[in-house]
C-alpha cells in the first residue's frame, strides 16, 4: 500500500505538471482557421481523394498575457504530411515571397496574429480534402523564456475566409472525456468579451452529440443551469470544475475536432472549432 | 473488483481530482491577469490605392495554353468580353486564394456586368498545376473561373506584357514554393491591358473600376 502511495504521488506530479504544460494561462487562441482545399461534396457523393500535394493554409490570434515571451515553434496535426511555420510578404514590385520560418516570437504583452500576407501555418500534402464549416485539430508548440516547450491543441474551422470580427472572442477551447461519464464531453473554453456590452451564453449546439447542456459544477455536483452573463471588458472562463458545456449522446467514432455552437441572449451565434483531446493513457 | 482494479481506479480518481484542482488554480489565475491589446499584426494599410490605368490600352501578345479541361485556350478567344487576368500557382497559400476570394466578392459586386468578364488564372507552375489540378483548385472558388496551365516558353513570350516575374524554388523539394507577382489585370474586349491593380486592391475598388471601363465614368 506504500508503494502504492508512493506512486500515487509520483502519478499525481507527473500529471500536474502535464497539466500545468497544458493549459499555460498566458496565452489566448483564438479565431483559428483553414482554408478549404475542395469545394464540399454533394450530401449524397463520395468524397474523392485530395490531388496529391494539396496544401492549404491555417491562421490564428495569440494573445500573450503573461509576463514572459514565447514563441511558437511548431505545429503537429494528423491530416498533413508535413506542416511549417512560413512567413510571405510582397516587395514593391508586387513580388510575393514565402519562406519557412522556425519560430514566430510572442512577445509579453502583444498579440499576434497569423493573417493573410504575413504568417501562416503551411499544411502540405493533405490526406484528405478539407471542406467548408468542418472542424480540425492542430498541435501548437511552444517554447517560453527558460527554453521548455509545451503542445496546446488548438481546433480550427475550415473556412474560406477569416472569421467575421466579433468582440467576443471564444479561446482556447478544447474537449475532454467527462470524469463521471466517459462517454461524454466537457468542453472548456475562455469567453474573451472585449467589448462594452455584456451577454450571456443561453445555449450550445453541436451536431455530432444529442444533447449539449451548459453545467454548472458546484460541492453536490454538476448540474445543468441556463445561462452565464459575460461581463464587457473580462475573461469568463469556462472548465470542469467551475461552468463548463456538457456533450452527450456523442456518434461515435470521436472526431478530432468538432464545431461548437454557441447561442447568446441578444442574438448572436458564435461559432467556434474545439479539439477533442485524447484520453490520458 | 479485484484489488488491483480498485488502485487502478482509486489512482485514476485521484489523478483526476488533483488535475481539476489544479486546471481550477491555473483557470483562475488567468481569470485575474490583466489583458493588454498591443498589436503586433503585419498589415498592409500602408500601400497606395494601386490602381494603374494603361494609357492608351497596350496590345497584348496572343498565346494559347491547356485550359482547365486540357485542350488549348486562345487567349484571342477570349475577347469580346472584359478579362480579368492574374498569375499564380495551386500550392499557394496564400496570396492566389486571397485574390481567387476576392474575385468571388467582385463578381457578386458587378452583378448583371459580371456576364461581361472573364476570370482568368494563369498558372506559372505548369509542372504540378496540370489541368485536372487546375480544375480542382479553382471549383473551390467559382465553377466559371478560367484557368490556364502556364509552360516557360509561353510565359517568357508574354511575361514583358505584363511585367511578370516568377521563380520556382525546386530546390526546396516537392513542396517548393514559387515567388510570384501579384498583380491582377483588366483587359478589354478588344484584347488589351486596361487597368492594372496591386494585390490589395479591395474587391468594391475593383469592381466600381471594372464598371467604369465598362460604361464610362459616372457623374
Amino acid at each position: 500500500m506504500a508503494r502504492a502511495k508512493i506512486v500515487l504521488c509520483v502519478l499525481i506530479a507527473l500529471a500536474s505538471f502535464g497539466l500545468a504544460q497544458a493549459q499555460p494561462s498566458d496565452l489566448l487562441i483564438y479565431n483559428v482557421w483553414v482554408r478549404p482545399t475542395a469545394p464540399t461534396p454533394k450530401a449524397d457523393a463520395t468524397p474523392e481523394a485530395p490531388i496529391p500535394g494539396t496544401v492549404t493554409g491555417g491562421y490564428l490570434t495569440i494573445q500573450n498575457t503573461g509576463s514572459g515571451d514565447y514563441h511558437l515553434v511548431g505545429v503537429k496535426d494528423d491530416f498533413a504530411e508535413m506542416s511549417q511555420l512560413h512567413q510571405t510578404t510582397i516587395d514593391s514590385k508586387g513580388v510575393a515571397r514565402m519562406q519557412a520560418i522556425d519560430a514566430l516570437d510572442i512577445p509579453s504583452g502583444q498579440t499576434v496574429t497569423l493573417a493573410d500576407n504575413g504568417y501562416h501555418v503551411m499544411l502540405m500534402n493533405v490526406a484528405h480534402d478539407l471542406y467548408a464549416n468542418q472542424a480540425v485539430a492542430l498541435t501548437l508548440t511552444f517554447s517560453d523564456s527558460s527554453g521548455s516547450s509545451f503542445d496546446l491543441p488548438v481546433g480550427a474551422l475550415v473556412s474560406a475566409n477569416p472569421p467575421p470580427a466579433d468582440p467576443l472572442l471564444i479561446a482556447n477551447a478544447v474537449a475532454q472525456a467527462d470524469a463521471s461519464d466517459k462517454s461524454a464531453l466537457d468542453v472548456s473554453l475562455i469567453l474573451d468579451n472585449t467589448g462594452t456590452q455584456g451577454d450571456t451564453l443561453t445555449g450550445a449546439a453541436a451536431d455530432f452529440a444529442k444533447a449539449v447542456a451548459l453545467m454548472h459544477f458546484s460541492q453536490s455536483g454538476a448540474a445543468p443551469f441556463d445561462s452565464i452573463y459575460v461581463p464587457p471588458q473580462s475573461e469568463t472562463v469556462l472548465t470542469p470544475d467551475t461552468a463548463f458545456v456538457l456533450l452527450t449522446g456523442l456518434s461515435q467514432p470521436l472526431p478530432e475536432a468538432f464545431v461548437l455552437t454557441l447561442d447568446f441572449q441578444s442574438g448572436k451565434k458564435l461559432i467556434v472549432a474545439v479539439p477533442v483531446q485524447k484520453a490520458v493513457s | 473488483m479485484t484489488a488491483q482494479a480498485k488502485n487502478t481506479r482509486n489512482l485514476l480518481i485521484g489523478m483526476l481530482v488533483c488535475g481539476v484542482l489544479l486546471i481550477g488554480i491555473f483557470a483562475t489565475i488567468s481569470l485575474r491577469q490583466s489583458l493588454s491589446q498591443a498589436q503586433a499584426t503585419p498589415t498592409p494599410t500602408d500601400a497606395p490605392s494601386g490602381v494603374v490605368a494603361i494609357d492608351p490600352p497596350k496590345t497584348l501578345t496572343d498565346f494559347t495554353l491547356p485550359g482547365i479541361d486540357g485542350k488549348p485556350l486562345q487567349f484571342s478567344s477570349l475577347r469580346g468580353k472584359y478579362t480579368m487576368m492574374f498569375f499564380g500557382y495551386t500550392h499557394c497559400p496564400d496570396f492566389c486564394p486571397i485574390t481567387l476570394t476576392k474575385w468571388q466578392s467582385v463578381k457578386q459586386a458587378l452583378g448583371s456586368d459580371a456576364s461581361s468578364v472573364n476570370f482568368l488564372f494563369i498558372s506559372v507552375d505548369g509542372e504540378r498545376d496540370m489541368p485536372p489540378v487546375m480544375a480542382k483548385y479553382l471549383s473551390n472558388f467559382d465553377p466559371s473561373f478560367l484557368g490556364m496551365t502556364g509552360d516557360d516558353a509561353t510565359l517568357a513570350k508574354i511575361g514583358t506584357d505584363y511585367g511578370l516575374y516568377y521563380d520556382l524554388h525546386k530546390e526546396e523539394g516537392a513542396n517548393y514554393s514559387v515567388d510570384h507577382t501579384t498583380q491582377e489585370y483588366l483587359v478589354n474586349p478588344q484584347g488589351q491591358l486596361v487597368v492594372e491593380f496591386d494585390f490589395y486592391t479591395d474587391a468594391g475598388v475593383i469592381a466600381q473600376t471594372i464598371q467604369s471601363v465598362i460604361h464610362g465614368p459616372s457623374e
